[in-house]
């Protein structure tokens, strides 16, 4: 067996274990709660729950026939079905398709299918630092890009490429 | 799991290479947002993750309510284009810049008249919008189509096959005097009749 280099044992970065989606626990279709939920495991929510939802760690699935209003906290949050109320996740937002949310989201990462209805404010953790550069109307100058001199609209207008 | 970047590829290897364009407009508006503090925008469709992340890493907060959706739910249901704007109910002030991927074109003129009535209560002074449109000429009408920021910014056109709204193509000047109170700060034409517009609020 060959023997790992310096470098490689150097470099070699420890992964983040990824939250489970698989669910430990069902909330059925034909099911309905009003209250808190806390638990310390993946949940899916396939009937109607109204309150507060705090999962830790975990993975919530608000299933394709989910209605569910509720202040959501959990490691990963899912939605197929429908949604009002806020979700923090420590991890990852991930909204499919046939998923009506409206509410506020903060997380670390999103992933938002087309065809989604979304009415939502979303918070993720920012990257870039804040640039020194602005536009300015067309009779300032200044223009302060790598454009090669864009027209004003007022005038002829500009090629892009 | 697959990362963004991994489904960003799998999308962009699907699309025609001659579809995408480096957007001047795009690169203008982003910058404009990273230089207010906590910046908040606003998308009105159509939903589109790559853009909500994008810009969710630049600014303090995104806000997306998909008109495209509401719009094209009111005409299904055959009722009319007012309780839909009614969904655009944010406070006075509250963006520094609104996208309004391809909406014009969906818009008959009493719904641009709306929409820009809206955008001129919701934006901050000296907000930006950043708006695409075809040009009146390109006539090929492939449908609803999302506008995806890819790298660099790069932008490609996804069909949304979803969606179905009547195209309204009208000339520049006949856009332009509908969009008071905004005045025209950019404006860029690519290939394909795509033309983007920086306006910007009196």
């Amino acid at each position: 067996m060959l023997k790992k280099s310096r470098r490689e044992e150097t470099y070699t970065e420890p992964k983040a274990r990824p939250i489970s989606s698989q669910p430990d626990t069902i909330i059925g279709e034909n099911v309905f709660i009003e209250g808190n939920i806390r638990g310390e495991g993946n949940l899916m929510i396939e009937g109607t729950v109204k309150g507060k939802i705090e999962l830790a760690r975990h993975h919530l699935t608000v299933g394709l026939n989910g209605q569910v209003e509720a202040e959501i906290q959990a490691g990963e949050v899912t939605v197929s079905g429908h949604l009002i109320g806020n979700i923090t996740a420590l991890d990852k937002v991930t909204i499919t398709r046939t998923a009506d949310f409206s509410g506020e989201i903060r997380s670390k990462r999103i992933s938002v299918e087309d065809g989604a209805m979304l009415k939502a404010s979303i918070e993720l953790e920012r990257e870039s630092p804040v640039k020194d550069v602005s536009i300015k109307r067309p009779n300032e100058s200044g223009f302060s890009t790598s454009q090669k001199e864009p027209l004003s609209l007022a005038g002829k207008g500009a090629k892009g490429e | 799991m697959r990362s963004h970047t991994a489904r960003l590829r799998e999308s962009q290897a699907n699309e025609p290479r001659r579809s995408r364009y480096t957007s001047h407009a795009l690169r203008l508006f982003t910058e404009h947002l990273e230089n207010q503090t906590d910046a908040q925008l606003l998308d009105v469709g159509p939903v589109c993750g790559e853009n909500l992340e994008f810009f969710a890493r630049r600014v303090k907060r995104v806000f997306v309510c998909d008109m495209f959706l509401r719009l094209d739910l009111a005409r299904r249901k055959e009722r009319t284009q007012n309780q839909a704007w009614q969904d655009l109910d944010y406070p006075p002030n509250s963006f520094d810049g609104i996208t309004l991927w391809a909406l014009f074109d969906y818009l008959d003129d009493q719904g641009i008249s709306a929409l820009v009535a809206r955008c001129s209560y919701m934006i901050r002074p000296s907000g930006i919008l950043l708006a695409v449109v075809q040009d009146e000429h390109h006539i090929v009408d492939p449908g609803i189509q999302s506008y995806v920021i890819a790298e660099d910014f790069d932008v490609f056109r996804r069909p949304q096959p979803h969606l179905s709204l009547p195209s309204q193509r009208r000339h520049n000047r006949a856009l332009l005097g509908m969009v008071e109170p905004f005045i025209p700060l950019k404006s860029f034409i690519y290939r394909g009749g795509i033309k983007e517009l920086l306006l910007q609020h009196k």
